[in-house]
């Protein structure tokens, strides 16, 4: 592969990859503002006590206004994204695997902004001790991640298909992306041992692709692995591996949204209300709209 | 014993029932309700019963859906149900819920952490179809193949094809109404997702298109309290008379006068109680009179239906009466210009009214609503009313309602009350937000049709009973009379349910209340005990 | 609806046997219902019950509080317990014709 080849797949996949996830999020948002449905604990709350209490026990709450707390969210985020808290509590024999194989995916993208860092340094030319030190880390941060995430992944295929609880739930796209995060795994870890010096190579080949260098090479391992982890960067954003981003949405905007009313919530609420019900059941009152359906007169009654 | 069900099972063999529940499946309980033997045989549908009605679950009819006339009629329905998938996921028609029910379907990672949070899973033995994910991915698949563009063929190839026909589609139904909409695996899921969710969901579509529902939810639920102010069928003049007659009762076996005042114009709080506690458990009505005199707040009634009574089983199977329900009661409050809305003890209440439905309330309806633990807690502790704390030297124990405490995280303010005034006081485990739901959650404590008490008795309540009887494990015998603290009506009623059952009163002396009747029990002011350990 | 014969009328009834139709009540239903229970004879005691609850139904459109039905008939919950096996609510108001309380009750 030579000519501008490396530099025209990498580009376009990127290109699509965030047209899509942009795609995806903007939905997301462009969703109506719904009823509330949150959840306690509310991590966010200064007023948290630590059993999950909530601003609710102050019984003045509706006169006052609740600052959130960045740093319950952030340490809540760490907990769950850094330690699987929750898998660790509540699902203990897939922790080790699903952390594994996690760790694997954080590491080979650490390892690739080290390669990006690196290829920076090689284009200024300077510090060529600080690039030694940088490639050698980078190197240890590509393999541990290369071998985390074989052992998670090759795990989590292997526990789906024998964990009875989980085999029933098991479908083709669940085993395809587990196969295809593994292929990245170990064709990562072939590359790296058939490749001299994998720090010095990938911080190269990241120079070469950033400097639009038609001389760009690679050897055939890591032809592979780059094809296979580029393919799975095309693929990421068409499923819910998406999770890593809309875990945000599916905290911030249901679980810990309990916003009062405001004037611009309430002025999106009224034209969602105007919008008309055309369902079927007939006490749902198909054709009037939703304000007319809940604020619809019956007979007053006071006294028997 | 772990029992597991593919997925795909849901849509075959129509007639036949799915699973079975025996009670030696089920995770066994502390003694003396160990011995399956010695517990009375499960109820089930009477041969004429299984002509008339669908039984093709569990052996249990929650809903008594009847069979369909012929094919004709089955086939209308699921063309039904799949006009109701693509309605559901429309802005037009379910923008109260879509982004929270899109983003829980789209992102379910199938790990099946959730399975272990729920009570009726475990306590079925772990038996696969009442696991969360089981229903929840049955209808995420439907909706693949149904209404999503080339889905028949996807779902084909993907190996996640389910057959939506009339086994699948009555099944479903059934299914809806298996869960207690605790949010325990909400709680859990790493993603945030939210399994009860998608069920209420479910349950929406089958109501609002198919027009498909309990008939205790709906026809003598939500409407026959739009039609005459309650639930229980109680007009304005009945609620009224039934007050004075405890007003009068209770004055005379107390000794002082008791008065409930209605309609008081400009008072500071509307007290919106669950009415069914003036006919089943008068006691608590009367302790808020009680106290609300005592503490000398200026509080009163509404005798404009629905004013009176503050459920609203919208909550639990759609969007049009929760919405018409709880406009009524703020409109009510409003008219009556209180100064704030006070839920009594009714959990699901506290959910639809202060959160939930704070979003329909827009304008001058959005009227301050204040739980009840707050409430009481700002009345044992604000000094007006004396306590002797060795009147309540009783074991007594918390349950925690799902929809105060797990979804509104109204933890310490009982908690506070019952370690002053109940010296007795000891935890369940888990306790708080992750207390285990009493097993009449979700609407499920006021469905009795066909042989279903069995089922909450035996099934979704048996986690409950077994942490009660583990909580009073240092005195477990009935010469130890036993409280459990129980500030929620639906819960009451379950946990009556669950002891009549048991006889837990006989073997084990253990009987349910609220809170408010433990404070009453401690005024110094009320001479004679309050709590009536006779009347179980 | 499900349908039970009882006293020679076939009557509508719910899953749980109570008449879905009350204005179709007989004295004869009462027994019939008291037979299905055990209870051979309905005596002054029953009847002083039964009519109570059935005429507070017919004027009040629900079962009456039980404490009033103690209080009116001047028998105490035990009482009321040897009278109707499955006690006032499952017994006496299914005899009496009454519906099925329903709501949080």
């Amino acid at each position: 592969m030579s000519g501008y080849f490396w530099h025209v797949f990498i580009i376009s996949i990127f290109f699509v990859f965030l047209a899509v996830m942009v795609y995806r999020i903007v939905a997301i948002l462009r969703m109506p503002v719904h009823l509330r449905w949150e959840l306690a604990p509310l991590p966010h709350k200064k007023e948290k006590k630590k059993d999950g209490g909530s601003h609710f026990e102050q019984y003045t709450y509706s006169e006052k206004t609740h600052p959130k707390s960045l740093v319950a969210i952030i340490v809540f985020m760490a907990e769950e994204i850094l330690l699987f808290k929750g898998v660790w509590k509540n699902n203990r024999t897939l922790w080790p695997f699903s952390l594994a194989m996690h760790y694997g995916i954080y590491l080979v993208v650490l390892s690739l902004v080290f390669h990006f860092v690196n290829a920076m340094l090689l284009i200024s030319g300077e510090s060529a001790s600080a690039l030694d030190s940088l490639q050698a880390v980078a190197a240890v941060i590509a393999l541990a991640g290369y071998i985390l995430g074989t052992a998670g992944g090759v795990g989590l295929i292997l526990k789906r298909m024998l964990d009875a609880d989980l085999r029933n739930f098991g479908s083709f796209p669940v085993y395809f992306r587990l196969v295809f995060l593994a292929a990245i795994f170990i064709s990562g870890i072939i590359a790296w041992f058939y490749t001299g010096n994998f720090a010095l190579t990938m911080s190269v080949f990241t120079h070469d692709l950033f400097t639009l260098n038609t001389a760009i090479t690679t050897n055939m391992p890591l032809t592979v692995h780059l094809i296979i982890l580029l393919l799975f960067v095309l693929y990421l954003p068409f499923t819910d591996m998406t999770h890593f981003i809309t875990k945000y949405f599916t905290y911030h905007a249901v679980r810990w949204n309990d916003e009062p009313m405001n004037q611009k919530m309430a002025a999106g609420l009224d034209r969602l209300k105007s919008q008309t019900s055309t369902w079927s059941a007939a006490y749902t009152n198909p054709g009037k709209t939703w304000s007319q359906i809940a604020t619809e007169k019956h007979k007053d009654e006071k006294t028997s | 014993m772990k029992k597991h069900h593919r997925l795909n099972d849901i849509s075959k063999n129509a007639t036949n029932q799915l699973d079975e529940i025996n009670l030696d499946e089920l995770i066994p309980l502390p003694p003396p309700y160990d011995k399956t033997d010695e517990l009375p045989a499960v109820k089930t549908l009477t041969d004429e019963q299984k002509q008339r009605l669908v039984d093709n679950l569990d052996g249990f009819s929650a809903l008594a859906l009847p069979q369909p006339k012929d094919k004709e009629e089955e086939k209308k329905y699921i063309k039904q149900f799949i006009s109701g998938l693509n309605k559901l996921l429309s802005k037009q028609n379910n923008w109260t819920f879509l982004q929270p029910l899109l983003l829980s379907l789209e992102y379910c990672a199938h790990c099946q952490t959730c399975s272990d949070a729920c009570p009726v899973y475990i306590a079925s033995g772990k038996n696969d179809i009442y696991r969360p994910t089981y229903r929840s991915e049955i209808f995420r698949r439907l909706i693949d193949k149904y209404t999503k563009r080339g889905g028949k063929i996807m779902t084909k190839l993907k190996g996640t094809d389910i057959d939506l026909n009339w086994a699948t589609l009555s099944r479903l139904y059934e299914l809806a109404y298996r869960c207690n909409l605790c949010r325990r695996c909400a709680q859990t899921c790493p993603l945030a997702l939210d399994n009860a969710l998608i069920i209420r969901e479910l349950r929406k579509l089958f109501s609002q298109e198919l027009g498909w529902a309990p008939h205790e939810l709906h026809e003598k639920g939500t409407v026959l309290q739009l039609e005459v102010g309650s639930p229980t069928g109680m007009k304005p003049a009945v609620a009224i008379d039934n007050l004075k007659f405890l007003d009068e009762d209770f004055s005379e076996s107390l000794g002082f006068k008791i008065e409930t005042p209605w309609d008081k114009e400009g008072a500071d709080i509307l007290l919106l109680h669950s009415a069914g506690d003036i006919l089943s458990f008068p006691e608590s009505v009367m302790a808020f009179t009680i106290l609300c005199n005592a503490a000398g707040i200026n509080w009163t009634l509404s005798s404009d239906g629905p004013g009176y009574d503050g459920v609203n089983y919208g909550l639990f199977y759609d969007d049009v009466q929760l919405a018409k329900i709880a406009v009524r009661h703020a409109q009510i409050a409003k008219k009556l210009k209180v100064k704030k809305i006070v839920i009594g003890e009714c959990g699901h209440e506290h959910k639809a009214l202060i959160t939930v439905a704070d979003r329909l309330l827009t304008g001058d309806l959005n009227i301050p609503r204040q739980d009840v633990m707050t409430f009481l807690e700002g009345i044992v502790f604000g000094g007006k009313i004396k306590f002797d704390l060795s009147k309540n030297n009783f074991p007594v124990t918390l349950h925690d309602p799902c929809n105060i405490v797990r979804n509104l995280g109204i933890v310490e303010p009982q908690r506070r009350i019952l370690r002053y005034l109940c010296p007795q006081f000891r935890e369940m485990t888990p306790h708080g937000v992750d207390n285990y739901c009493c097993g009449g959650g979700g609407g499920l404590s006021v469905i009795s049709g066909v042989n279903f008490t069995d089922w909450k008795v035996n099934v979704s309540g048996r986690m409950k009973l077994k942490q009660i009887l583990e909580a009073f494990a240092d005195e477990p015998g009935p010469g130890a009379k036993k409280y459990v603290a129980a500030p929620c009506l639906n819960c009451k009623l379950q946990l009556r349910d669950i002891f009549k059952y048991y006889r837990a009163w006989e073997k084990s002396g253990i009987m349910c209340g609220g809170i408010a009747e433990l404070i009453v029990n401690a005024m110094v002011d009320i001479k004679k005990p309050y709590i009536n350990w006779n009347d179980v | 609806m499900a349908k039970i014969e009882l006293a020679g009328l076939m009557l509508e009834v719910d899953e749980h046997g109570y008449m879905q139709e009350p204005d179709k009540w007989t004295e004869d239903i009462a027994r019939a219902y008291g037979l299905k229970e055990g209870v051979t004879e309905l005596t002054p005691d029953h009847w002083k019950a039964l009519n109570y609850l059935r005429s507070y139904y017919l004027a009040n459109g629900i079962c009456p509080m039980i404490r009033r039905l103690i209080k009116e008939t001047g028998f105490t919950l035990k009482q009321l317990y040897d009278l109707f096996p499955e006690g006032p609510a499952n017994s006496a108001c299914k005899w009496a014709g009454v519906p099925k309380a329903t709501g949080c009750v």
